[in-house]
């Protein structure tokens, strides 16, 4: 099911985000919440974005879709998508974009989907915007083959409803629907796309994203706090804390290595199960997120880092490329690397 | 669960009805259905189950914030309906409540002091001039400094908000708290930190809990006994080490095979089920047997009774006894 991550990396990629700092405007001063980001997605690449709540992640899904808040904005960086740095295009341009060639799956389509239009009404409408060459009757075709290609039962009843007839599963699928309508969709940005849902729809839902993104050859940004959607899904993952990208590694090198600190404290903290384990103490990160406003000096994960020494708190390291095509941001990589070797997943 | 303790609480054939007004038709939904459920003191009962199988409601009529319209409770060896007054005062004491959202369940204009005094209080638990010292022993116990207690909800992180809510649970010695998701709502590397303080409590406050929860392996981890929910019906119940071992049931299996393993060298193929959860869809026989792989016609005809298939172990499954000796599921679940 994964394809070679190096083959993928060889064309030029879809998305190229470089060097991206996004601030909050602050009666204070700006507030970054995003600093100085690099990440890249290549064609037919599924890449895992993970961070917990607060750690710039969903901040950074808006900036490429030009859909920052008010209060916020880019200071520095290029996003580059298919070649063309977004922050130069006009705004009306980037608006065509969105919904044609770049698409959104929100974490609960309820608040994406317009409660009192039809969801016939809220997939044609997509194509009436970016593919107004179609007419009426072949738009509504489209919508019912959009509607059974991601698994919605009676796809033409469906179409009559609204989106409180629906369970969450398939308000889902029709967002991906919605998402996929247009037929050009080269990078999907699915935020928490099965947070919202149950286990086993979660299952089914990112079985489709799998399907699809073969089917479709298109590329996904997935962004979520769940380490195990992660491990099932994506193919490369970049792992967010406080703003910035700590590591970026392939999916089975992430899981059987981590180098970083906190991506080995997020691993370590997740329950195995098994008799031997029950009931005893969790590995813990402790202490919390660092707040964005908060002034910064040394590695921002420094004062929860077990390894910690006096460098860290002085100096930020840099996102360091290191030998095997990964990266990671800590002084200490290398000789923690070592250590954290040979750690066994699950068996 | 050869424990020869007697339990703390044990509810049998509960039952809970709501009516529900969709589209200006009235329909019944029964929440919960005939479940029985024992708790030994000291230990962890897991409810397992997706949105709509019951455990919510099954939480708020054990902590009696909803009167089941059928069945019945018995706390340490007393049934509930025939308690005093008193005694029921007592019962809201040794019963206590953590709620999956910390944000929602604190009062957002009260101090930390005064939320976690209040309890103690409402019982008379202490006096006036004990009070801020007892504050200050059960913030302790919970992992805060005594400085909390004079900040408000909205000042306090996720995971600190979840120990006050934890806090004020502990505040009257309960001997069972229901915790209803305790954790879910919170960061990854924040859940560790109160799945370990909630260890820590139960094990020097004798404490018996309640664990409702969709995670599995978080279940794994914390719970002496299993039991997985399918709307509103218990369909497995077994000592966890033996249902995560073998569990029985065709939904058991699939909520299991559908939780994302934190491992990439062990992704599902497929999903182990189709279709979603349909209350009210099926009024004849075994309701899960619309998305069962493995349903045959006797599971459209009668509804599977809740039967031991070993000591401890209970399946309402019509396939239970063939399922624990065949391999049937590597063939058809995968």
């Amino acid at each position: 099911m994964i394809s070679d991550a190096s083959a993928v990396l060889t064309a030029s990629p879809v998305l190229d985000v470089r060097d991206l700092t996004i601030a909050f405007r602050h009666r204070a001063g700006p507030v970054q919440v995003v600093r100085g980001v690099d990440l890249s997605v290549g064609h037919g690449e599924i890449v895992g974005l993970v961070g917990e709540s607060g750690s710039g992640k969903s901040i950074f899904a808006r900036a490429i879709l030009g859909t920052l808040p008010r209060q916020a904005e880019v200071l520095e960086g290029k996003i580059a998508f298919s070649g063309s740095d977004l922050r130069r295009v006009p705004p009306s341009e980037v608006r065509q974009l969105r919904g044609d060639r770049m698409a959104l799956v929100p974490q609960e389509p309820m608040t994406s989907l317009n409660p009192a239009l039809r969801i016939g009404r809220q997939l044609t409408e997509v194509l009436e915007v970016h593919r107004p060459e179609i007419g009426s009757a072949a738009r509504t075709a489209r919508a019912i083959e959009m509607l059974d290609l991601v698994g919605v039962n009676l796809p033409g009843e469906r179409l009559a409803q609204y989106p409180h007839q629906l369970s969450g599963g398939l308000r889902q699928r029709v967002a991906i629907a919605m998402a996929l309508i247009c037929g050009r969709v080269e990078l999907l940005i699915a935020d928490e796309p099965t947070t919202a849902l149950d286990v086993t729809i979660q299952a089914q839902i990112l079985d489709l994203f799998v399907r699809l993104q073969e089917q479709q050859r298109m590329s996904v940004l997935l962004i979520t706090h769940d380490l195990g959607v992660i491990a099932q899904t994506a193919q490369r993952v970049a792992v967010m804390y406080a703003g910035e990208l700590v590591e970026v590694a392939g999916v089975n090198e992430l899981f059987a290595m981590p180098h970083h600190p906190y991506t080995r404290g997020l691993l370590d903290s997740l329950p195995r199960g098994g008799n031997a384990a029950r009931k005893s103490h969790l590995p813990s990160i402790e202490g919390t997120v660092p707040s964005p406003a908060a002034p910064r000096q040394g590695c921002a994960f420094a004062d929860r880092c077990a390894f910690r020494v006096d460098i860290c708190g002085r100096r930020a390291p840099m996102l360091e490329a290191t030998t095997s095509g990964r990266s990671v941001r800590c002084h200490r990589w290398q000789e923690l690397a070592d250590r954290f070797a040979c750690r066994d997943a699950v068996t | 669960m050869s424990t020869p303790a007697p339990p703390l609480l044990q509810a049998s054939g509960l039952r809970k009805r709501y009516r529900l007004r969709s589209a200006g038709a009235v329909r019944q939904i029964t929440a919960v259905d005939d479940v029985s459920i024992q708790l030994v003191p000291g230990q962890t009962l897991a409810i397992v189950g997706e949105s709509g199988c019951g455990k919510s409601t099954l939480a708020k009529l054990v902590t009696q914030l909803e009167t089941a319209d059928a069945g019945e409770l018995v706390f340490d060896g007393r049934p509930i309906s025939i308690r005093s007054r008193s005694e029921r005062l007592r019962f809201s004491r040794d019963v206590q409540m953590v709620f999956q959202d910390p944000y929602g369940s604190l009062t957002p204009h009260f101090r930390v002091g005064s939320l976690v005094a209040e309890p103690l209080s409402v019982h008379r638990l202490a006096s006036a001039t004990a009070v801020r010292k007892r504050v200050a022993e059960i913030l302790s116990s919970v992992g805060l400094g005594p400085e909390i207690a004079g900040r408000f909800p909205h000042e306090l992180s996720g995971g600190q908000r979840q120990r006050v809510s934890i806090a004020r649970a502990i505040a009257t010695r309960p001997r069972l708290i229901v915790c209803d998701e305790p954790v879910s709502a919170l960061d990854v590397s924040v859940r560790s930190q109160i799945v370990n303080l909630l260890l820590d409590l139960q094990r020097d406050l004798g404490l018996s809990y309640l664990f409702i929860s969709h995670d599995l392996a978080l279940v794994d981890h914390i719970a002496d006994t299993v039991c997985v929910m399918y709307l509103g019906r218990i369909v497995e119940q077994a000592p966890a080490a033996v249902f995560f071992a073998a569990p029985r049931h065709p939904y058991s299996r699939a909520l299991m095979s559908s939780s994302p393993v934190p491992d990439p060298r062990r992704r599902n193929n497929a999903p182990a089920v189709q279709g979603e959860v349909e209350a009210g869809a099926i009024s004849t026989g075994c309701r899960f047997r619309n998305r069962c792989p493995l349903a045959v016609d006797r599971c459209a005809q009668s509804d599977p009774p809740l039967d031991p298939v070993a000591p401890g172990h209970l399946v309402a499954c019509h396939r239970a006894e063939e399922l624990g000796t065949r391999a049937l599921w590597t063939a058809q679940l995968g």
